[in-house]
């Protein structure tokens, strides 16, 4: 569970600099650069979820309004491996292959919210670099 | 979520060969019982599976919907010391085909690794798609 909490602060570090960056941008005066920003929070939109990043500053965010879903249900996938292991543990009926796949599932959606995690920093650290 | 389709789907066939292989285990382990809460010898069965169908539920895959009895009728052994002999010293012990049962127990393990296998290509191919992000 540890796991998720890294992925909450990199998406409030992500909507913080999603409203930053026009402003920092702007005053370096370049039309092209403030096209460029939203292209690069684009491609984490088109990796998890809908909206662009022109949604992300106007309205709050429909992106991560579904990054935050995604990590919704990511937690009840590896709360239900857990019960699931914790039942079989103490001799519940639960079969062997029930468990097992529910913590490959579990597995499957925790490397899916790293890869995720993975391309969110790497757009904020091209943010980043953007303001030189 | 389809890749975990794919994974409830191998696992209803799991499921499934468990049963089957449970069913056979019963048999053998009964060939020699004489006496059941119903009354009479024990009778082998074999499980029923019914497919079902993809995009008619939200579960597809395979559901075990009951036992079948198999084997005929009860072999008469003279035996007049058993407890459960009848009046004639006649006792009925279940006719349970062992090798059937023994053969039906190594098909159940290879749909078994089979459907094992299913979920491993479906875990590589949601991998896989992971690694497009990469």
């Amino acid at each position: 569970m540890a796991a998720i909490n890294p992925l909450g602060g990199v998406s409030a570090l992500i909507r913080a600099s999603a409203a930053a960056a026009p402003t920092g941008v702007g005053a370096a005066g370049g039309a092209a650069s403030v096209n460029g920003a939203p292209n690069v929070v684009g491609s984490v939109g088109a990796t998890g979820g809908t909206a662009g990043a022109g949604q992300v500053s106007a309205s709050g965010g429909s992106f991560l309004d579904s990054l935050g879903d995604a990590l919704g249900q990511l937690n009840t996938q590896l709360n239900t491996a857990d019960a699931s292991m914790a039942s079989f543990a103490s001799g519940g009926s639960a079969d062997l292959h029930t468990v097992m796949l529910e913590l490959q599932q579990a597995s499957i959606g925790l490397k899916t919210g790293l890869a995720v995690r993975d391309k969110l920093l790497e757009a904020y650290q091209e943010l980043m670099r953007l303001q030189i | 979520m389809s890749v975990f389709d794919t994974i409830a789907i191998a696992a209803s066939g799991l499921t499934a060969e468990r049963f089957r292989m449970d069913t056979a285990a019963a048999n053998l382990a009964n060939q020699h019982s004489t006496r059941t809460a119903a009354g009479g010898p024990y009778q082998s069965v074999a499980p029923v599976f019914e497919a079902v169908s993809l995009g008619q539920a939200a579960t597809p895959g395979v559901a075990v919907t009951g036992l079948a009895a198999t084997g005929g009728a009860p072999i008469r052994v003279y035996d007049p010391s058993h407890p459960d002999a009848d009046a004639q010293g006649f006792v009925s012990y279940p006719d349970v085909d062992v090798a059937a049962n023994m053969a039906d127990l190594m098909g159940a393990a290879r749909s078994y690794s089979m459907d094992a296998t299913v979920t491993a290509a479906a875990k590589q191919s949601a991998l896989d798609a992971i690694e497009i992000g990469r």
